[in-house]
């Protein structure tokens, strides 16, 4: 059989050494600028944050921290799948890496729906903003302000799953075809980078929208 | 590209467990600022272990540090420049620097 | 389409595969380039247009044409198109895709699919803001303060936001590309210090790309989100801050002006040592300087809120740290002069081009000075000296670099040579076009007439009737080129591979270039603009 390797130079190369650190560069500098993103919706946050701390704590308490710890657990699980994934794809054991991908997608998917549950709970008791918004205590604005952002922090972060659900699927559809070996094997370590950086953000969203207002909790 | 063990991984992810727990059980003590300062601090840690083992940027190429040492330069631009005009409004108070009303 | 070449003999990038379907899935970055200079051409006719529209309305007092409601769509889909449409992919996605990889003796780019990509995803971001042109129009201004685009304007905001919004992906696409080029595709011996400006300049450019990119469009989303569902972000009723808007808008914008101009001053660094037969004074300095540029050009976004209601000892250190881009940028300048004293200038199309932008720019710069100073910005704020600055800095200064460059690599890229009088009348005519046009608004401004006003007191017509009568000459400025360097594709006199006699790697291969820049890859042994060497070489014939 021909060497993958060999096969997937791209004419434009010199070497395969110098394809796999282009594109390793390539992923990093995407991950800069997805934290660049974030760290907008950051620092937007913590503007408000700043301006209404009393607000956003009331918020805060009104989370689930059940469903938000279990939910960095199972996604810190899949981080660590993740990395056997690129362990096993480096030295060479595509069983391993096949199973470790799908328990990688299995754990993404269970983050997924807990994540879901959450949303309709909020809604349920008419947390989610706009017209469905109903708030009893005060500062209602501005507890209304927590919200908007906890919906568009944790659901662009969602988005970045769903794409990350997919990359997994094609490194799976890939592993089965025998794409990658022990010397070829860079998308998975790219994709592995990409779905690190999703579990950051969230450990980072956790801290904010979950820790906050738990001395208070109520939830 | 250099192969980081299996017992590495198993540490960091000990680590983040770890952590995360921690994070949970303070959250509930009443530290006034130091609740949200600790659990971002908290948060970092957990975020450079991911990012030193698991995205291997210990073991990566001069040119990898640089680039997330430029990311992590370019967010404190961001927030700090902004937070400086916040944070200096209420220094002095004339009408055109109060912070916006609050809503009904 | 393109036209057979009549040396059929010579394989060449363009002959090498023919057909609609060659150019549409081709992952050459030589005519990703080109398709660029199709698309943007189309943004710039169509912006100009907007641009024709607002002089004539504003030839009278009352205004000829519209009522205030279409003349704020006139100058908003004006600046919408001209900022993300044309300035910011002008040069980078145009000479920047054509050149980089053949100055650095590289096949291609690092990632020519994704170069692709960026150019299908640019026309999908320009399609969906040209349908809230055709739906009618947005009136927000290129800028999208809030609360009035969330709350209050009418209009189809939204489109136009989401086309911005899909076109930045393209922008980070691209940075993204040149920086991993830049890094790894570089020719065997070719050191940083041995790069050309053109490439620093670039290099600068992606990283203000990858860097203020998405913090634009997360802002686009917060505005969008805000507006359908309105609920507070920036909506003061509701809590928001209209100021932290803008705090994340200018984050993004002002950089994104040092996307524009550090693509022009790539181009104008080649373009003097050519054109001087000098190596460019102080190489090390002008390199840094465009990182300096870059960097320095994220902790200034400040001044353009300093009437806004920030604090004002942000104010200052913004306004102290706007000061200090001008240092960079006056390094560059001196240095182009400098390159110029005691070389043998001579006066081809390109360094006219060149010398007009080194002018005009130095006139945008120092006005950006008077605007730092948070005294003087209080006076002429929102008036129509801000309006005159601009325009030099990414009219003069970026259009005309873009002009100089097409014309100095206009035989490498078609393998043509254009028609040289005509030229450098057209470029006399754009230079004296664009100062009858701009510089009495540096005038109006100071006398007080404030921007994007429909109507204005019956004073300042004089001042607005120059301005008008110089865009339509600027206009002729920007048609000629266009018609002659189209009428040279087909009729131009065959270019030699050299014709300037110029240094750099580009040079060194036919015109126009095989489909892979090089027969083999070159080792460069020598840093850029050896100009000196070569001489021999020209005395000898």
């Amino acid at each position: 059989m021909a060497n993958p390797a060999a096969l997937s130079l791209r004419e434009h190369f010199r070497t395969p050494e110098q394809q796999r650190e282009t594109s390793s560069i390539g992923m990093w500098i995407f991950i800069i600028t997805e934290v660049m993103l974030f760290s907008g919706l950051f620092m937007a946050f913590t503007v408000y944050r700043s301006m209404y701390p009393q607000a956003f704590i009331e918020g805060s308490a009104e989370m689930s921290i059940a469903l938000g710890a279990t939910n960095t657990i199972v996604l810190i699980c899949s981080s660590f799948t993740m990395a056997l994934s690129v362990y096993s794809a480096a030295t060479g054991n595509r069983r391993m890496l096949a199973i470790f991908l799908i328990a990688t997608m299995i754990l993404g998917a269970a983050f997924l729906g807990i994540k879901f549950t959450e949303y309709y709970q909020h809604y349920r008791d008419h947390q989610a903003p706009g017209v469905w918004f109903d708030w009893r205590g005060r500062d209602a604005a501005q507890v209304e302000m927590f919200f908007v952002f906890y919906f568009i922090m944790t659901g662009l972060h969602a988005v970045h799953m769903f794409v990350g659900e997919g990359l997994l699927f094609t490194m799976l559809l890939r592993t089965a075809a025998g794409s990658f070996s022990a010397r070829y094997h860079t998308p998975v370590e790219l994709v592995g980078l990409y779905w690190h950086f999703v579990d950051i953000v969230w450990v980072f969203l956790f801290a904010i929208f979950y820790i906050e207002g738990l001395h208070l909790h109520h939830g | 590209m250099s192969i980081v063990s299996k017992k590495v991984y198993l540490l960091t992810f000990g680590g983040l467990v770890a952590l995360t727990l921690l994070t949970t059980g303070l959250g509930f003590l009443d530290m006034g600022p130091f609740n949200t300062i600790i659990a971002i601090l908290l948060a970092a840690t957990k975020a450079s272990l991911i990012v030193m083992f698991f995205m291997h940027a210990l073991y990566e190429t001069r040119i990898v540090r640089v680039i997330l040492a430029g990311g992590i330069i370019w967010v404190a631009i961001l927030l700090s420049l902004t937070i400086a005009d916040y944070s200096t409004r209420r220094f002095m108070p004339y009408p055109a620097n109060q912070p916006p009303v609050a809503g009904p | 389409m393109i036209p057979a070449v009549e040396v059929a003999a010579e394989r060449n990038y363009l002959n090498e595969e023919t057909g609609v379907l060659s150019w549409l899935f081709t992952t050459d970055h030589k005519r990703i380039g080109l398709l660029y200079v199709a698309s943007i051409s189309v943004f710039f006719f169509l912006g100009g247009l907007f641009a024709l529209l607002i002089r004539l309305q504003l030839l009278t007092p009352n205004g000829l044409l519209f009522d205030s409601e279409t003349y704020n769509k006139l100058f908003t889909m004006h600046g919408i198109i001209m900022v993300w449409f044309f300035l910011i992919p002008s040069i980078p996605n145009t000479l920047g895709n054509f050149l980089i990889p053949m100055m650095l003796g590289a096949k291609d780019v690092a990632f020519p699919k994704l170069n692709l990509l960026s150019w299908y995803v640019f026309n999908l971001g320009a399609l969906v803001t040209l349908y809230s042109i055709f739906r009618g129009g947005v009136d927000t201004g290129w800028t999208f303060y809030t609360p009035f685009s969330t709350t209050f304007s009418t209009t189809y905001v939204i489109a136009a936001a989401a086309g911005i919004f899909i076109a930045g992906f393209s922008s980070i696409m691209t940075g993204l590309n040149f920086i991993a080029t830049v890094h790894r595709m570089r020719a065997p011996g070719m050191t940083w210090f041995r790069l050309p400006m053109f490439i620093w300049s670039h290099y600068a450019t992606s990283l203000i790309l990858v860097l203020a990119t998405p913090i634009l469009a997360v802002t686009l989303l917060l505005v969008a989100v805000e507006r359908i569902f309105q609920v507070g972000i920036f909506d003061p009723a509701l809590g928001g801050d209209p100021v932290l808007f803008q705090h994340m808008f200018w984050f993004y914008s002002h950089p994104a002006v040092y996307i524009m101009i550090l693509p022009a001053m790539a181009v104008v660094s080649e373009l003097v040592p050519a054109f001087s037969r000098k190596p460019l004074f102080g190489y090390e300095f002008v390199a840094f300087a465009s990182i300096s540029i870059a960097a320095i050009g994220f902790l200034v976004w400040g001044h353009h809120m300093f009437t806004a209601g920030t604090s004002p000892y942000a104010a200052e250190v913004f306004s102290f740290l706007s000061y200090l881009v001008a240092v960079p940028s006056a390094i560059k300048v001196f240095n182009w002069t400098a390159t110029m004293y005691k070389g043998s200038i001579s006066w081809d199309t390109p360094m006219l081009y060149a010398i007009g932008f080194i002018g005009l720019f130095a006139i945008g710069g120092v006005t950006g000075l008077f605007l730092a100073a948070l005294g003087i910005d209080v006076h002429v704020q929102d008036t129509y000296f801000v309006v005159g600055h601009f325009h030099f800095i990414m009219v003069g200064g970026t259009v005309l670099a873009y002009l100089g460059g097409m014309h100095y690599w206009w035989p490498k890229i078609s393998g043509k040579m254009y028609p040289e009088g005509l030229a450098r009348l057209s470029a006399l005519v754009a230079f004296i076009g664009f100062i009858l046009t701009f510089f009495p608004q540096y005038i109006l401004g100071y006398l007080g007439m404030p921007r994007r006003y429909a109507v204005y007191p019956p004073e300042f017509q004089v001042w607005h009737v120059l301005s008008s009568a110089g865009a339509s000459i600027l206009g002729i400025g920007y048609i000629l080129p266009f018609c002659y360097l189209l009428w040279s594709w087909h009729y131009g006199k065959p270019a030699p591979p050299n014709p300037w006699k110029s240094t750099g790697l580009e040079w060194k291969t036919s015109s126009p270039p095989p489909k892979h820049n090089f027969e083999e890859t070159p080792v460069v042994t020598t840093g850029p603009y050896q100009f000196g060497e070569m001489k021999e070489e020209l005395d000898l014939g």
